[in-house]
């Protein structure tokens, strides 16, 4: 599939983004100041990028709680991405959600909530109310590979395709579901082949390629836009930190992080495929480069110099009305 | 009446669905000696509590009920006693009524469902037509609540005034359980929809008492087609222009739950402890139903504070129909004082200790005033 | 105004709605019946009845019948509703809220709070609760206290057909997630209905009798079995306040603590259970904020702390009664002057 090479200045810098605030904070969070637990992305950039380079606006993602990465492709401020995760005022949830919860609705980005899973049935929501509105607006709903074996998914895939509703479900798989192994875990070790139960196609793709998830997304989402009814893709990926920051990672064979790092990497990949084919300069990467390492530097400054929320609003923002 | 008589004080009937009072107090010890008008009993029914006053003038001879007593309308209560009687008297004339006397059967008193009926092409209007027995004419007295009110308002008159005369009573547009359109508001407009429905019933004349707006609005009527007005009785209002207590309007309309309500209602009564919690979740829910907070701003807008006349009461004069006016002296709505630019030759009665809805508050005597005056004839 | 049954107040306020405002959608199991099944549609209207009629004024795309899922259909619900619908879902009996209860108290309840208020959530979930017809532990409870603790809900309890009527359209309305609890034993209620739309407002308790002597609380179904005490009471000379507060979040402390400072005595009957149930949530705010005014201590009038029984014989002894109600007002009574 032609991409324009704007389009892939955007996507090379989206993942460059992720993956230096993603590192950064794994060092930040091991320094202490980060309340709460993060889940990082690191190593799965391809995947939340190629998904959201098919998205116009008025779509909706819906986010897992491993949500840094997806809410920066996504196009929120990565400022105000930062603020939320060390819980800050300006923050996009005002510090109330914190690191797992990035939700913003000017960009289309629905947070994280509790129940693994659940996003797809509220991303059912979403895509009813968009073919309710008739617009041509679509929702993706990333999921992980322990969401694909929660109830609530398959309830959520049964109703998106017997009403035919505009969802791509997304599954990332990265081979664990926190400490346990998506093989181990999973009946008939692929998910993307329940898709056939659910009467929607179903297809695997190389979670590190970008280009692969690029191409497999936008056919799911002509699909959805042209009202033939939901899609489901497995994105096979690893994530190169822990389940959570301050995970020993015991589970994982010794050197698996290392080898994706040196052999499979999204971002090594991509520079290779562009410059070998030329569709983008060695130049252009580069000052992309160097131009998110003092972006990101910037970020961290003003997130852990900005305020906590004020202590008089704690119980603002319960309802919207007063009745 | 001769000179010696007992007349028995027995249990009012305040409203058609009242079959039984509970007795709370009363106000006049054994042995006193009452004047015709005189409160003797305070008694407490599902929907209001109220005053009994001395139907006649004589000594309070005997209290029959106590305090708790329940008792059903028509009930003995006490008795009167004018001259010289004695006590084996009293206690014959007790035996007598207490043998002979038939309580109403159970759901006799049943409330009357209003009917509806359709004016003005599309404007519909709940009413109550109550026929009397033996009319002393056939000319039909019409009962017109005030802002805010309804049909209901006239709970305390509608047994008197209904002994001798046809009566009807109707929801003007915008209240109770008529349709909530009301035009521009103005009165000219509510004078046009009375109008209309006098002669969808075919009355082609009657006597028109109404209470505060629903004054203004028979007021606009006789003047517009006085043909239909045989005489006009005006409580608390007295047309176009008349001052009215903007801050209480205002407060009224603003009101959404039953606190703020209560302390608004209870600035219409001399007696603020009239106003119970039933007759402000009445009012409550009427202003709760949809559009009907926008009829009554509109009313407010433009028949309560609307184009004024220059002087309200000296208009009064250019009407052809005989006129009475009753107010309450303590009317914190509307404040007596605007009286004062009414000719000397008006029939005018303040009455005191009564406030602006004083047809329920000093029910009796308004009662009394408008049968006094009905009977005299234009 | 014309005399309705609590269903038929039910039905026309949702109707109303829908009539009014286009993004309302009804969504649930059979909430008309009979989608796909080669016989009538809108066969049933939901399993009272309730909705019937809206699927043909409406159409499949606002009144939906959905799967047995209910963790699928709310958490669908709440996303809806989080992109500018304004449904109304169905959870049949409030017992099945364990199967969505992810979806109800950590996701439509902390929806708008978590996002730090970028977003509303204007779900009505309306669900049946009670007991009284024998159907057993699973199909009988009451658990709007449950629901009252979670922050971010409102609940609502009307206990007859003009409240139900006025407290659905502000349900709807109303721009939060409400759960709106409607009793099984009450459908067949008549009551006069105004024919137009009108609202309640949340947070109003309603003076259902006015008495002095002793206050009783009462929810749902207990106002009626709480009316039937007071006639019982007023023979011997004990008159009541009967407080329907009609929402239990947001609840109307206020009418409850004035009447007490009135009558310095209260009585709570609630059929929610006894442990951590509306009843003790009442009586530890009262206890708390209305001492001084208490004469004697309150007394709650529950069922006992059991699932509740199938048999018609037991299941009478679970739902609290009048004789209870009078024998509760009779000791609080009889403390006050001891």
């Amino acid at each position: 599939m032609e991409q324009s090479s704007e389009g892939l200045l955007t996507a090379y810098r989206k993942m460059r983004m992720i993956r230096d605030f993603e590192d950064r904070m794994h060092i930040e969070f091991a320094n202490g100041g980060v309340p709460g637990f993060v889940h990082l992305y690191a190593g799965q950039e391809a995947s939340a990028v190629g998904v959201c380079a098919n998205l116009a606006e008025g779509d909706v993602l819906l986010n897992t709680h491993r949500a840094h990465g997806p809410a920066i492709a996504r196009g929120a401020d990565i400022f105000a991405v930062a603020k939320e995760i060390y819980c800050r005022d300006g923050g996009l949830c005002r510090g109330r959600g914190g690191s797992a919860h990035l939700h913003d609705v000017a960009s289309g980005l629905w947070g994280a909530n509790s129940g693994v899973g659940s996003g797809v049935a509220l991303g059912c929501g979403a895509a009813l109310a968009a073919r309710n509105a008739g617009a041509g607006s679509i929702a993706v709903a990333l999921a992980g590979d322990g969401a694909a074996n929660q109830g609530v998914v398959s309830e959520a895939m049964n109703m998106a395709s017997i009403w035919k509703l505009p969802l791509v479900i997304m599954f990332e798989n990265n081979g664990y579901a926190e400490a346990t192994g998506a093989d181990y875990a999973t009946a008939g070790k692929d998910i993307y082949k329940r898709a056939a139960a659910f009467d929607m196609p179903g297809t695997v793709v190389d979670g590190h390629d970008y280009f692969a998830v690029y191409d497999a997304v936008n056919e799911a989402v002509r699909r959805a836009r042209a009202g033939e009814g939901p899609s489901l893709i497995e994105a096979k990926q690893r994530r190169y930190y822990g389940h959570f920051e301050g995970d020993a990672q015991t589970y994982r064979p010794k050197g698996e992080v290392e080898e994706y790092r040196k052999n499979k990497d999204c971002l090594k990949r991509f520079r290779r495929k562009v410059i070998a084919e030329n569709l983008l300069r060695e130049v252009q990467l580069d000052a992309i480069d160097q131009e998110i390492r003092k972006l990101i530097d910037e970020v961290y400054a003003q997130a852990k110099a900005a305020p906590f929320p004020d202590d008089g609003e704690l119980m603002d923002y319960i309802y919207a009305s007063n009745s | 009446m001769s000179e010696n008589t007992l007349v028995g004080i027995t249990m009012p009937k305040w409203g058609m669905a009242m079959a039984s009072g509970k007795i709370v107090g009363w106000l006049a010890d054994p042995g006193a000696a009452l004047e015709k008008g005189d409160e003797i009993l305070e008694i407490e029914t599902e929907k209001t509590v109220n005053v009994l006053e001395a139907a006649a003038a004589g000594t309070l001879a005997r209290l029959v009920a106590a305090p708790g007593d329940e008792l059903p309308v028509g009930s003995l209560l006490g008795v009167i006693a004018r001259g010289d009687t004695c006590e084996a008297a009293i206690d014959g004339f007790i035996a007598d009524f207490q043998a002979s006397f038939v309580p109403p059967q159970e759901g006799e008193a049943a409330d009357e469902e209003p009917r509806q009926i359709t004016i003005d092409g599309d404007i519909t209007l709940s009413w109550r037509h109550f026929p009397a027995e033996n009319p002393a004419d056939d000319t039909p007295v019409i009962l017109i609540h005030g802002f805010g009110g309804a049909q209901n308002s006239w709970v305390l008159n509608i047994p008197r005034l209904g002994e001798r005369r046809d009566l009807y009573t109707l929801d003007l547009p915008g209240h109770g359980g008529s349709s909530k359109e009301v035009g521009d508001g103005r009165l000219a407009g509510l004078a046009g929809n009375l109008s209309a429905f006098m002669a969808a019933l075919s009355l082609p004349r009657a006597h028109l008492v109404g209470h505060s707006l629903g004054a203004s609005l028979a007021a606009t009527l006789a003047a517009r087609t006085p043909e239909q007005v045989a005489s006009l009785t005006l409580i608390s209002g007295l047309g176009a222009g008349t001052r009215v207590n903007r801050a209480y309007v205002e407060a009224f309309l603003a009101a959404e739950r039953r606190k703020p309500l209560k302390a608004c209602m209870q600035q219409l009564f001399a007696n603020p402890a009239l106003v119970t919690r039933a007759m402000v979740e009445e009012v409550l829910k009427a202003k709760r139903i949809e559009w009907a907070q926008d009829a009554l701003q509109a009313i407010a807008a433009a028949a309560v504070f609307g184009p004024e006349a220059a002087s309200p009461a000296q208009d009064l004069t250019q009407l052809a129909a005989p006129l009475q006016i009753i107010w309450g002296r303590e009317d914190r709505i509307a404040p007596a004082d605007q009286l004062a630019g009414l000719p000397a030759t008006a029939k005018c009665s303040l009455i005191d200790d009564a406030g602006h809805m004083v047809h329920m508050e000093a029910a009796t005597r308004v009662n009394d005033l408008i049968c006094d005056f009905l009977d005299r004839g234009p | 105004m014309s005399k309705k049954t609590y269903r038929q107040a039910v039905n026309e306020a949702i109707l109303q709605e829908m009539r009014r405002d286009s993004s309302v959608i009804l969504i649930g199991e059979d909430v008309a019946g009979g989608a796909g099944g080669g016989g009538e549609d809108d066969a049933w209207g939901g399993p009272m009845a309730v909705t019937k009629g809206l699927l043909g004024e409406f159409g499949a795309n606002r009144v939906i019948d959905t799967p047995i899922s209910e963790a699928g259909y709310m958490g669908m619900a709440i996303g809806a509703a989080a992109s500018g619908q304004r449904p109304v879902a169905d959870l049949m009996f409030n017992d099945f809220v364990g199967v969505c209860f992810d979806q109800v108290v950590n996701q439509a309840a902390k929806y708008r709070y978590m996002y730090g208020g970028q977003d509303k959530i204007p779900l009505t979930i309306r669900t049946m609760i009670g007991a009284g017809l024998s159907i057993s532990a699973q199909h009988s409870q009451c658990l709007y206290p449950v629901f009252s603790y979670f922050a971010g809900l409102k609940v609502v309890v009307p206990s007859g057909p003009y409240d139900a009527k006025g407290l659905l359209a502000s349900a709807i309305r109303d721009d939060d997630p409400v759960i709106f609890c409607e009793h099984k034993l009450l459908y067949e209620m008549v009551e006069e209905v105004p024919d137009e739309p009108y609202l309640i407002p949340f947070g109003e308790a309603n003076f259902v009798r006015e008495g002095g002597d002793v206050t009783i609380v009462a929810l749902s179904r207990m106002v009626h079995i709480a009316l039937e005490a007071a006639k019982i009471l007023a023979k011997e000379g004990i008159e009541c306040d009967i407080i329907d507060p009609r929402t239990t979040t947001p609840l109307d402390v206020e009418t409850i603590l004035e009447s007490v400072e009135e009558t310095g005595r209260l009585v709570i009957v609630d059929e929610a259970g006894p442990r951590c149930g509306m009843a003790s949530d009442i009586a530890s705010v009262v206890a708390e904020e209305g001492f001084s005014s208490l004469e004697a201590p309150i007394i709650k009038v529950t069922p006992p702390h059991v699932p509740i029984p199938a048999a018609p014989n037991l299941e009478s002894l679970y739902i609290p009664n009048a004789g209870r109600v009078v024998a509760a007002a009779r000791k609080v009574m009889a403390k006050a002057q001891g």
